[in-house]
């Protein structure tokens, strides 16, 4: 069984060939044109998407021997995601579906980012609990089985990765800020006098909020000034990475006494964080799951395995055009 | 090049339309809003069912590459990237604006096609029709609502588009003229008329692959004029 995965919900405009489940070959474009902005500008996303979506499934086929008409099925993300990127998607995976015939389904970009847990992990059963942490979303989800999941927590405001790039404009570095910063902080000893607050919402909530922690240390730098951060930027880096990394844990660490799950799956940009991913190891062991970086960020391999799911389960759903913001 | 399918979903129309040795066989329009992804593939399906020709009979498609709607545009351009994907086939690129100019019979004589670009800004262009044949007669171009109205000549047949944008007033200074029609009021066949202008240009150099389409937008995001403006 052939899919095509195709992703472009965002500033990656990614193909890939999944064979029985397994990645056959992958294609991934990371948009560069929104470094000079400090944020992803939706409308040049659209744009580069278009000019990029055809030459990539080109390289794609080309690697892998495998033609149009042999792909059984197509999957392209549809929700949640920026309208007019996601449209170029659905516009080339439809065009290709009048062509050749094969069914095409949409696919939620979130149960993309889960099933990425298994293009690597054939090991991982459900039930688990799904940390999806990245640059547009922050939750926790329970998956009892494929297509099954309860939204157990979510930020309340700003996504993690969004967090590491406002404070990553804050402090000077290039968008995306996440790598920078927690390259940054891997120089900087402990500082016990550089710490900012975990925000804790209260009760038994798992939802997270960033917001409170951004502030904290736009007023830390403002009150410090300019020479003192431009000296100690890793001690606030490191500071700053300590205080997501303990929520996002903090919560994972809830959800798992709540549920009585012990299987953890972290997907997500986020997830490629070093110190997420020690302090996750660390507390539960081999029961905690990540994808290797590349599945971590955006990328059609996941929509293409999340396709794959549907596909045999006979779940295919046509292309949504209403965009929507959960799983 | 037996067939040529015309595409247009530059504005509220969504157009398509097939032609076959020079001849129209098949056209549907509808005013379809902010929908065309979700009929674009069921209405080339049908088209193609309708005219009983099969998509692997198509190699010829024209499209209207702008100016107009930035997503619609789009759809319409990443739908034909992927219906001709791993195929050899010829595309021909239509200005939007040319493509309202041929699908308006009503009346011979100078026609200005004018879309608004909002902002205070319109993308419009002239061209002259006697019996099928449309001339151009100016390039696309983007300029505010004050220097469009300046260039019309009392002669002129204005069609204008508000590309579906409810508060649109670009054209509201138009509404005591005569000549102007908004496009809304009239059934069109943006798609037939692509089609039927790439098939009378048979060995024109425009003509090139889906995968080198590439939309005219004419228009710089807002978000590139804000830093320009900040660098500058």
């Amino acid at each position: 069984m052939v899919i095509l995965g195709i992703e472009t919900s965002c500033d990656e405009t990614s193909v890939s060939l999944l064979k029985d489940g397994a990645i056959l070959a992958s294609e991934v474009y990371t948009q560069a044109v929104h470094a000079a902005y400090g944020g992803v500008v939706p409308e040049l996303a659209s744009r580069a998407h278009l000019g990029k979506v055809e030459a990539l499934a080109q390289s794609l086929f080309a690697k892998s021997s495998v033609t149009c008409s042999a792909v059984d099925c197509i999957a392209v993300t549809d929700s949640p995601g920026l309208a007019g990127a996601l449209l170029v998607g659905i516009g080339f995976a439809l065009g290709l579906h009048s062509q050749y015939g094969m069914p095409v389904t949409g696919i939620n970009h979130l149960e993309g980012h889960l099933c990425s847990l298994f293009l690597e992990h054939p090991d991982l059963s459900y039930p688990f609990l799904a940390l999806i942490a990245s640059g547009g979303h922050t939750a926790i989800y329970r998956a009892d089985d494929f297509g099954r999941y309860a939204c157990l927590g979510e930020t309340v405001d700003d996504a993690a990765g969004e967090a590491f790039d406002k404070i990553g404009k804050l402090l000077g570095f290039p968008y995306p800020a996440g790598r920078a910063i927690e390259q940054a902080a891997a120089f900087a000893p402990e500082d016990r006098d550089i710490s900012f607050p975990v925000a804790r919402l209260g009760g038994s909530s798992l939802n997270f909020s960033f917001s409170g922690l951004k502030t904290a240390v736009k007023y830390f730098c403002r009150e410090k000034g300019d020479g003192w951060v431009a000296l100690n930027k890793a001690g606030i880096c490191r500071a700053f990475q300590k205080a997501i990394v303990e929520a996002l844990a903090r919560n994972l660490v809830i959800a798992a006494e709540q549920s009585g799950i012990s299987r953890i799956g972290v997907a997500g940009g986020v997830a490629c964080n070093g110190e997420l991913r020690r302090v996750l190891k660390a507390r539960f062991g081999d029961n905690v799951y990540f994808p290797s970086p590349a599945l971590c960020t955006d990328n059609a391999a996941m929509i293409g395995r999340a396709g794959y799911e549907r596909y045999k389960r006979n779940m295919l759903r046509f292309p949504s055009m209403n965009p929507s913001s959960g799983l | 090049m037996k067939y040529v399918l015309g595409i247009d979903t530059s504005s509220v129309e969504f157009g398509i339309g097939l032609v076959s040795e020079n001849r129209p066989v098949m056209a549907l329009s509808r005013y379809l809003g902010n929908s065309h992804a979700e009929h674009i593939s069921q209405g080339i399906d049908y088209l193609l069912a309708a005219s009983k020709v099969a998509a692997a009979d198509i190699s010829h498609a024209a499209i209207a590459v702008g100016p107009g709607s930035f997503t619609g545009l789009r759809i319409g351009i990443a739908f034909l990237k992927g219906f001709f994907f791993g195929r050899e086939a010829a595309v021909y690129p239509v200005s939007s604006l040319e493509s309202m100019a041929g699908s308006w019979h009503a009346r011979e004589g100078r026609i200005v096609c004018a879309s608004d670009a909002r902002n205070g800004e319109v993308f419009w262009a002239r061209f002259e029709r006697h019996g099928a044949a449309v001339t151009r007669l100016s390039n696309d171009v983007l300029s505010p609502v004050e220097q469009f109205a300046e260039a019309i000549a009392d002669s002129d047949i204005i069609l204008t588009d508000t590309l579906g944008y409810a508060r649109s007033s670009a054209f509201e200074f138009l509404k005591v003229t005569p000549l102007a029609f908004p496009v809304e009021q009239f059934p069109l066949q943006r798609g037939l008329s692509c089609a039927t202008i790439a098939a009378s240009r048979a060995g024109h150099p425009a003509w090139t692959t889906a995968g080198d389409i590439v939309p005219q937008y004419l228009n710089t995001v807002q978000a590139e004029k804000k830093r320009m403006s900040t660098v500058v």
